[in-house]
């Protein structure tokens, strides 16, 4: 654990923490606020979140359902915007990037890991990982090093050729994970990776993470899975779209 | 989308076949012409010398009508509009045993201003005048047709010609260009081709009240034929109420009429072949709006993943595109094979014309492809947040 972990409630500034730190802030959060509308009525997801991340952090997000944790992801993941408040990443805000800059720093900085994996059925296990550096516009030979490098990791180089739906889901879940981090993102964002895995493959996908965490990368995972909480360096506790403790 | 394509492709072939045949050159200028036939009153062709006499007095009397340029008595054939044959057989060779197996010729008896109403232009020699009348020897012009058939590189002026079923022997005194009598289409084809040519004053005497019942004029005026019919008709009924013009039609219009049948085909495989194509468009349109939305949570997927807007439109276009290549591919294998049954409907253009044949298939890309933008738009604006939880 970091030493800068608390483990006293910091019931709504989790950023004042975090830059006790001393590694470079990667994410930076301050005052988020999502309120969804519909049919005249608001729902507050988020309310005055504030939170660093720095580079090379394991950070968990745990809650009950409903406490906004995966909008509180989706944010991160800047596959929505926030009602109120500031997004920094890597030093930029994001408020008022275009929609296709958002797009390349999701390409680029952001992988995603999903709890329902997510994977193209249509597409082979090489195509679905293929898939980032594509968008990324790279050459096809420099694409199949790294989606070679990136399933080795994985433990899934033997399984190219085959379809999502020929894979079981924790082997469906290491090709998430190395589609994840082909493109050598900034961030990896797990919303409940182990959710629909037995707990032999949840356990080997978050052996993956730590793996993945010891080389260097800095991973946002939200579950509600109290093993898999402590794994992270630092766990921030979602309740009604606050964050009321962080450990 | 493989039937619109044939459809299309038989209409393409009939526009281009119009097209073609609108370019095609009469032999004469059409524009500006009126016909009419008439009726003349009986006591007009009681004698020879009567019905000459109403002749002449018809062509001063018309020519005399304001916007009338020049007008021409026209008794046997008329272009694309009436005709009328004389077998004959060519002064210094031996005569053939019938008439059965004597040549043709196509037979136009004119008074001298009909070169000048219809534009046919003057190739050899002289055309009729008026000094060519009943006490003169009688000649006749044929058509540059006729001069290839029977005379090849000899001269053809001043040889004659022997037209047994009226008795007459004719001598040659000019060649015209060829008129297209059977029709733009048809008539390069047609076995009768050779046409020749009479002054109407000649005409034997004791044909002369047979054929004034059957006499016709064509009038070249100034402005558009048909306005000049009332006028027409008062100078007629002034020099003699009980002459009767009617079957009064443009030359345009003949010649349109002539390509009524074609233009029928072309209208009616137009229609189906739009339809078809609007369906198409519609049915694409379906297709891709339904494939786009079972794909919601796969473009969810991309757009997370870092897809763009336009690598989004471009994917769904692209599975357009696939779909509508392989119904233009089937269906130009089809038009290959269908277009061959309407090769007798086509002129100056081959059932497999490429040009055609690529054009539609282009046509029908755009119009699918247009068909799916609307989809393929919509499929851009998909909500990642929405779509990723859209199983």
């Amino acid at each position: 654990m970091d030493s800068s972990a608390q483990t006293q409630p910091q019931p709504t500034n989790a950023a004042g923490s975090a830059e006790k730190k001393n590694g470079e802030v990667l994410i930076r959060l301050d005052g988020i606020k999502k309120v969804f509308v519909t049919d005249e009525v608001e729902t507050h997801a988020l309310t005055g979140i504030h939170l660093d991340i720095h580079k090379g952090e394991y950070i968990s997000i745990a809650g009950p359902s409903g406490c906004g944790k995966s909008t509180l992801l989706s944010i991160l993941g800047l596959l929505d915007s926030p009602t109120e408040g500031a997004y920094t990443l890597n030093e930029q805000p994001v408020a008022n990037l275009s929609a296709e800059q958002r797009s390349r720093i999701r390409n680029r900085e952001i992988g995603f890991i999903f709890q329902a994996f997510n994977l193209i059925g249509d597409l082979t296990v090489y195509e679905n990982v293929e898939l980032p550096l594509t968008y990324r516009g790279m050459g096809a030979a420099e694409r199949k090093r790294s989606v070679q490098v990136s399933l080795e990791r994985v433990g899934m180089s033997h399984r190219t050729k085959h379809y999502p739906s020929q894979l079981s889901g924790g082997q469906q879940q290491r090709v998430a994970v190395a589609r994840a981090i082909v493109g050598k993102p900034s961030i990896m964002l797990a919303d409940e990776p182990t959710g629909n895995l037995d707990s032999k493959n949840g356990e080997a996908v978050m052996e993956l993470l730590r793996d993945l965490h010891r080389e260097g990368a800095t991973i946002c995972m939200v579950t509600h899975d109290p093993r898999y909480v402590s794994h992270a360096q630092r766990t921030f506790h979602l309740f009604d779209g606050r964050i009321v403790q962080e450990t | 989308m493989a039937l619109a394509l044939v459809l299309l492709a038989g209409a393409g072939l009939m526009i281009r076949s119009l097209a073609g045949l609108w370019r095609v050159d009469p032999g004469f200028n059409p524009h500006n012409v009126l016909t009419f036939r008439l009726a003349l009153p009986p006591a007009a062709s009681t004698t020879p010398e009567a019905a000459r006499a109403t002749w002449h007095q018809l062509q001063d009397q018309l020519t005399a009508v304001p916007g009338i340029q020049s007008a021409s008595l026209t008794v046997g054939a008329m272009p694309m509009a009436g005709d009328s044959e004389m077998p004959f057989w060519l002064e210094g060779q031996p005569k053939p045993p019938s008439q059965a197996e004597m040549k043709q010729a196509i037979t136009y008896l004119v008074q001298p201003d009909y070169l000048k109403v219809m534009g046919i232009p003057l190739q050899r020699g002289r055309f009729l005048s008026s000094a060519d009348n009943e006490h003169s020897p009688i000649v006749t012009v044929i058509d540059e047709r006729f001069r290839r058939l029977y005379f090849g590189n000899q001269d053809p002026i001043g040889r004659s010609i022997n037209f047994d079923i009226v008795n007459i022997t004719a001598e040659i005194v000019g060649v015209v260009g060829h008129v297209k009598q059977w029709g733009l289409d048809t008539d390069a084809t047609s076995s009768m081709q050779a046409q020749c040519y009479f002054q109407v004053n000649q005409i034997p005497d004791q044909f002369v009240p047979l054929l004034a019942g059957y006499s016709g004029f064509m009038l070249r005026t100034a402005g558009s034929p048909l306005a000049q019919v009332g006028s027409i008709r008062d100078a007629l009924s002034r020099m003699n109420s009980q002459q009767v013009m009617y079957n009064v039609q443009a030359m345009d219009e003949i010649i349109s009429g002539s390509l009524a049948a074609r233009r029928f085909s072309m209208v009616l495989l137009g229609i189906f072949a739009a339809l078809a194509l609007v369906m198409s468009c519609v049915g694409i349109y379906g297709v891709i709006s339904y494939l786009a939305s079972q794909r919601t949570h796969e473009i969810g997927i991309r757009v997370a993943l870092g897809a763009k807007r336009r690598d989004v439109l471009r994917m769904v276009l692209a599975e357009a595109a696939r779909m509508a290549l392989l119904g233009v591919a089937i269906g130009l294998v089809a038009a290959l094979g269908l277009t061959r049954l309407m090769a007798n409907l086509l002129f100056g253009v081959s059932p497999h014309d490429p040009l055609t044949l690529a054009g539609v298939a282009t046509l029908l890309m755009m119009v699918a492809l247009a068909g799916c933008y609307v989809p393929a738009r919509r499929a851009t604006k998909v909500d990642p947040m929405v779509a990723l939880r859209y199983e």
